[in-house]
């Protein structure tokens, strides 16, 4: 199970896909998936990154716009001719069969000799860490270990591209995890192309060297990890990956460097310059916001590349790794994240008062008019 | 948790009654309409005839022993199989796509549809198998359209002879065997083939290795359904057949009604049920085989 250069390449050109008369499920997308890459199609749901998935297997056909595979124009071609490995979201185990005789599937139907069968089929096991089970019936496994046979399933007929469709939404938290990291590793020992589906964006952050951000059938962002989490280039992008305060604002003010504008109660100071009475959307990640008492610092040293407002914890919810505040500011009210420490008490009160601070280049600044749908991040 | 068992244990014991009293009517009809008969055929059967009709009670095997040894009945018997066999397999052949289709039709008009395709279920056997003299009889459709086109010259026999029956047969059973293929559908999920097609399975080896396998917990329903029903059939081969067809439901009738050899009827009925009942065994021990 060697990875070959030259293989995997996954080209999608303008496709479209339209379910009757509803609004297109997938719209002019295009987008390439490079040799050995593992790109994650994040959304919400009815986003269209299923349907894009199954267009790429081959199992609904597109209303529009072509598929190449290394080149060679696909689009055309039978799912059964498209050596691709998917693993469904149920995994779609064959019941009938035990876990041998599913993972042998796809070699029977390539004319793989029953002698070297046997070989590959426990080889396939062991890579997923199941030796010996052979023998089991679909219904005896655990979620887990059902996961693991459809992986090995997929993988066992060396496709050229490696399909998942959230793979790991049906099972629990801590599996889910274990199974991240283990996906990831045989993915990158393949050398395998993948492209992986999910709603989950620290499942897509973690794992994927790409995350194509949809919504409503678009791409919204493509890029890595960093480049979406932290330079988002849309609201949507920005709400969807991660948590995040925003708020929306005018531009009151247009001095050189930053500009002032009122939400709520208070003055935000922005990073770039904006005209005045533009409006604007304001997003700020929860853990990037810093508290602290203001009666301990001199009023004084105020930093000018900080933002800083006066605010009164409303909230505190303990997570465990951080304690999430809700804090009050002149009507609008921040979301901050603090990791928590065993010997810490610098823990606030509900009640008390704050100092709310976050530096400038921390600040997501969003032209209302420039957003793609119009609508704000939720 | 001995508390809950002891709790659950006087639930139980309490629901138990209510299911008893819930089938009580059914039990009782079941009993009176059903057991008491065949325990009364079953004792008619060991009856002593006299002189060809006369009934005197009694017990000899003879009436068993003359039919297992009466080559002319074994031959009956035997045809009985033989239709049966052959109208479940059509049945089924015919069938399967359209239950099929049926089963996967995603759209508001397939119950409208299913409810078609068991329609014909509302209207009597007798009066079915009279629309199938209409059609196969000597001057019927398909003979006078084949005649009017030149064709034939001498009608095709199509009634009163076992390729008759056998067509009107199988088409009285189809609604039955689209019920029982519908409700076993129950493992068939789409996405099995699509995994299928995936790892690389054409259409046809999609069908063989995946659909086929998945959807018969339904075959056997459907086929013990009509295989019990048509070889218990009595009316469609009384018409069809027009006393030339010789079947073993027939048989039973004539030994009854017409040599008024009640006791050999009996026996008869006796050897038909056992026959069902082993059909019924083969039946449980294939499901299981499947699940």
């Amino acid at each position: 199970m060697s990875s070959d250069p030259r293989r995997g390449v996954v080209e999608l050109e303008r496709l479209s896909k339209r379910y009757g008369d509803d609004a297109p499920a997938v719209s002019d997308l295009t987008l390439r998936v490079e040799q050995g890459e593992l790109l994650a199609l994040l959304g919400p749901s009815g986003c269209g990154k299923t349907t894009t998935l199954r267009l790429i297997a081959g199992l609904v056909q597109p209303s529009g716009g072509r598929i190449k595979l290394d080149g060679a124009d696909i689009t055309d071609w039978p799912s059964h001719r498209r050596d691709m490995g998917v693993v469904f979201q149920s995994y779609a185990l064959f019941p009938h069969l035990d876990v041998g005789q599913n993972i042998a599937f796809g070699l029977e139907m390539r004319g793989v000799s029953r002698r070297s069968l046997a070989g590959m089929v426990s080889a396939a096991l062991a890579m997923v860490r199941l030796e010996g089970y052979e023998k089991r019936r679909i219904r005896e496994l655990s979620g887990g270990q059902q996961q693991r046979v459809a992986l090995a399933r997929a993988l066992v007929i060396r496709p050229k591209v490696l399909l998942l469709d959230e793979p790991l939404s049906n099972l629990d938290a801590s599996l889910r995890e274990e199974l991240r990291h283990e996906i990831r590793d045989i993915q990158q020992q393949l050398g395998m192309t993948t492209v992986f589906v999910t709603h989950d964006q620290v499942e897509a952050l973690s794992m994927a060297d790409r995350i194509a951000v949809m919504k409503q059938g678009r791409v919204v962002q493509i890029g890595g990890p960093t480049e979406v989490y932290e330079h988002p280039k849309h609201p949507f992008v920005a709400g969807f990956v991660g948590r995040i305060n925003s708020f929306r604002a005018t531009v009151c003010s247009g001095q050189p460097a930053t500009a002032k504008l009122d939400i709520g109660g208070g003055e935000v100071q922005l990073p770039r310059q904006l005209a005045a009475g533009q409006p604007v959307l304001i997003m700020i990640r929860p853990h990037r916001i810093g508290l602290r008492r203001p009666r301990s610092e001199p009023h004084t040293i105020l930093d000018p590349m900080r933002n800083h407002m006066k605010g009164r914890i409303r909230k505190a919810v303990y997570v465990g790794d951080m304690l999430q505040y809700r804090v009050e500011t002149g009507g609008i009210e921040f979301l901050c994240e603090r990791s928590t420490r065993a010997q810490s008490d610098d823990a606030f009160a509900i009640g008390e008062e704050v100092l709310v601070e976050w530096t400038l280049s921390d600040t997501l600044v969003f032209e209302q008019n420039e957003s793609l749908e119009g609508g704000p991040a939720t | 948790m001995t508390t809950s068992t002891a709790t659950s244990g006087i639930g139980s014991q309490g629901r138990t009654l209510h299911l008893v009293m819930l089938m009580l009517p059914g039990m009782l009809i079941v009993a009176f309409c059903l057991i008491l008969p065949v325990a009364w055929l079953f004792r008619m059967s060991f009856n002593l005839t006299v002189d060809g009709s006369v009934i005197r009670e009694g017990f000899t095997l003879d009436h068993y022993v003359g039919f297992l040894t009466d080559t002319f009945r074994l031959r009956i018997a035997w045809a009985s199989v033989l239709l049966s066999t052959v109208v479940t397999f059509f049945t089924l052949i015919l069938t399967y796509p359209i239950a099929l289709f049926l089963y996967r039709w995603n759209s508001p008009w397939r119950n409208i549809l299913v409810v078609l395709a068991i329609s014909p279920l509302l209207v009597s056997s007798v009066v079915r198998t009279f629309g199938w003299m209409l059609i196969l009889g000597d001057n019927g459709w398909v003979n006078s359209g084949l005649h009017s086109l030149g064709l034939v010259t001498a009608p095709i026999r199509l009634t009163n002879n076992f390729t008759g029956v056998a067509i009107a047969l199988t088409e009285v059973l189809m609604p039955v065997m689209a019920l029982a293929l519908i409700a076993g559908f129950g493992r068939l999920d789409h996405i099995y083939e699509e995994a299928a097609a995936s790892l690389g399975a054409t259409p046809l080896k999609v069908f063989l290795r995946i659909t086929l396998p998945l959807s018969l917990p339904g075959i056997a329903l459907g086929c013990m359904l009509c295989f019990l029903q048509a070889i218990s059939s009595f009316i469609t081969p009384q018409l069809l057949g027009g006393g030339r067809v010789f079947l073993i439901a027939t048989e039973i009738y004539d030994t009854a009604m017409i040599t008024l050899n009640w006791p050999l009827s009996a026996a008869i009925s006796m050897v038909l049920l056992a026959a069902l009942i082993a059909a019924l065994f083969v039946y449980a021990r294939t499901t299981r085989f499947v699940e």
